[in-house]
């Protein structure tokens, strides 16, 4: 079972409820954090790091010597990270997404591609919890060959929890991507409501099942639970707002470290989704 | 005309709910939501509606499965893993629109299509002018939507002698958030007071100083730790920000967002009286 824990709108929990319920399942499930631009799994988990490796992206390499300024591969380049200046190319590195087509494209093989540093990934345990994390480098522009890389970093777990980064764009569907089924997590208000369906949206395009945690639940109105009601959207949990979990939250703390109770909801949620038997 | 920047790094700080608030006080200024993967900035401040404009974003590849003859090309060239083989076709979420495999392909099979990946408007709201946008849920290339809408707001406050373009953000230090900084003259960070909130401030502090933008911290619902709230601001201190001040935890805000308007301009609240301060602030630090 593959479970990514999505949400759209960005600080609903997400984080939270994927290190819950990955600590909940215990023994042979592994946690990967793959929101690389702001991973803050690690912070509750606190997994013993094993493997830490550099992530690094092919990024093109022009030998001037070769070179005799035909301008082919500043015409290949969709990314406008080749110009031609005065007969010469130059590369603006940062807009490159390492397509490699400027080296299949020089006629004078003058383009050969070299290794620039984007990341890394690391690999740990947190007692019997497999645990995989991305950081991207800071100035990046694209987390997505990251989080791909985090994914491959999974060991055969039974059951894989993926924290996928906030929003509906490429990061957030390459996290997403292959997984079994959807958690998406979101709170009753106006903002999470917009987002929800956005999130809703992107899952229907890309099929893949999904259903609902509402975080802070009490805070709100009832227009989600409506609209996922006409949706036939399925509402698993809703965790109500409770000061204790977000104090314990902002000590790095999980939410069973709060209220342990939640231990067996978050098990009997797991073990009631499609492929979540233990 | 000075542009205003609102991050946070972690998703959900308040970014949005600051925005509100300093579009309202910002009197006749300009307001872009940047966040164009999640945009909610529209849910508070009900723009009038205008017509929206196409986006195109890029192209996408597709195989035409009459003129393919499985020699395999495309999918050695393809380096994101959009091309599945036999019957070979191309998954059009997972295509970059590179056009690698358009031009190598030795039988002409592949098509490359502009793809409509979004759209944006400038409107009004009761605030001045409102520019926001639309990326398709499951679309890429918020970078260059946010560059698209950024010329367009600046464009609308040129015209319209805004004094302040406020600017909502996306989330996370990528790509979005790297094509919102381009011309800002300040950036206020709203950090909540966690150990993953400071960890999240952490990185986009480093992304600005990497960037030479000033940036100004606000500490959102800062009495749920006091400790913590210590530590962020003394990070925001180590970084040269300035700092625009604490915003008390507050049912207010919930309240101020289910009825739709910007916190404080219905009812005041504790929440409320502290961004407005945060505000004052900001404005004598840009008008020095």
């Amino acid at each position: 079972m593959r479970l990514a824990v999505a949400s759209g709108k960005g600080g609903t929990g997400k984080t939270s409820l994927a290190c819950a319920l990955a600590r909940a399942l215990g023994p042979g499930a592994a946690l990967l954090d793959c929101d690389v631009e702001e991973p803050d799994c690690a912070l509750f988990i606190k997994p013993r790091i094993e493997h830490e490796a550099e992530f690094t992206v092919p990024v093109p390499a022009i030998d001037a010597a070769k070179c005799d300024g035909c301008g082919r591969c500043a015409e290949t380049c969709v990314y406008n990270a080749i110009k031609i200046f005065t007969g010469k190319p130059f590369l603006f590195g940062h807009m490159c997404h390492s397509c490699g087509g400027c080296a299949l494209a020089c006629p004078r093989k003058a383009i050969s591609e070299v290794q620039r540093i984007s990341g890394k990934v690391r690999h740990g345990r947190a007692g019997d919890l497999y645990f995989a994390d991305g950081l991207m480098s800071v100035g990046e522009a694209s987390p997505v060959r990251l989080i791909k890389a985090v994914k491959r970093a999974a060991p055969p777990a039974r059951h894989v929890i993926i924290d996928c980064p906030p929003g509906t764009s490429c990061p957030m569907i390459a996290a997403v991507a292959g997984a079994n089924f959807c958690l998406l997590v979101s709170e009753p208000t106006p903002f999470g409501l917009c987002d929800l369906k956005l999130a809703v949206e992107t899952l229907e395009k890309i099929s893949v099942p999904h259903a609902l945690v509402i975080n802070r639940s009490d805070l709100g109105d009832g227009e989600m639970e409506a609209w996922c009601s006409s949706k036939g959207i399925k509402i698993l949990l809703k965790i109500p707002f409770d000061r204790e979990i977000a104090a314990a939250y902002s000590r790095g703390e999980t939410l069973l470290d709060a209220r342990p109770e939640y231990r067996e909801k978050l098990l009997a949620l797991f073990s009631a989704l499609p492929g979540g038997a233990a | 005309m000075k542009q205003v920047l609102i991050l946070s790094g972690k998703g959900g700080t308040g970014k949005t709910t600051v925005a509100g608030v300093f579009s309202r006080l910002a009197a006749a200024c300009v307001t872009a939501d940047c966040d164009v993967d999640a945009a909610d900035l529209h849910i508070i401040l009900s723009p009038e509606l205008s017509e929206r404009k196409k986006y195109y974003g890029g192209k996408k590849a597709a195989i035409d499965a009459a003129k393919c003859v499985s020699c395999g090309r495309c999918r050695e060239v393809c380096r994101f893993e959009a091309v599945s083989a036999e019957p070979y076709t191309i998954d059009p979420h997972s295509c970059d629109g590179c056009g690698v495999c358009a031009w190598n392909c030795p039988a002409g099979a592949v098509t490359f299509k502009e793809i409509l990946s979004g759209t944006w408007m400038v409107s009004s709201s009761r605030f001045g002018v409102f520019a926001g946008a639309r990326l398709e849920p499951a679309e890429e290339n918020s970078g260059k939507l946010v560059a698209t809408l950024k010329t367009e707001a600046g464009k609308a406050a040129e015209a319209a002698g805004a004094k302040y373009l406020i600017l909502d953000g996306s989330p996370g230090i990528g790509c979005p958030v790297l094509a919102s900084l381009g011309g800002v003259s300040a950036v206020v960070i709203v950090a909540e007071p966690t150990v993953s909130g400071r960890h999240d401030f952490i990185r986009l502090a480093e992304l600005l100083k990497q960037q030479g933008l000033k940036g100004f911290l606000l500490v959102n619902k800062y009495d749920l730790n006091l400790e913590e709230t210590g530590r962020l601001e003394a990070a925001a201190a180590g970084f040269g920000f300035g700092l625009l001040g604490r915003v008390a935890f507050d049912a207010g805000v919930i309240k101020a967002l289910l009825a739709r308007r910007t916190l404080g301009e219905a009812a005041a609240c504790p929440a409320a009286g502290d961004v407005e301060a945060a505000w004052s602030r900001l404005r004598a630090e840009l008008e020095k």
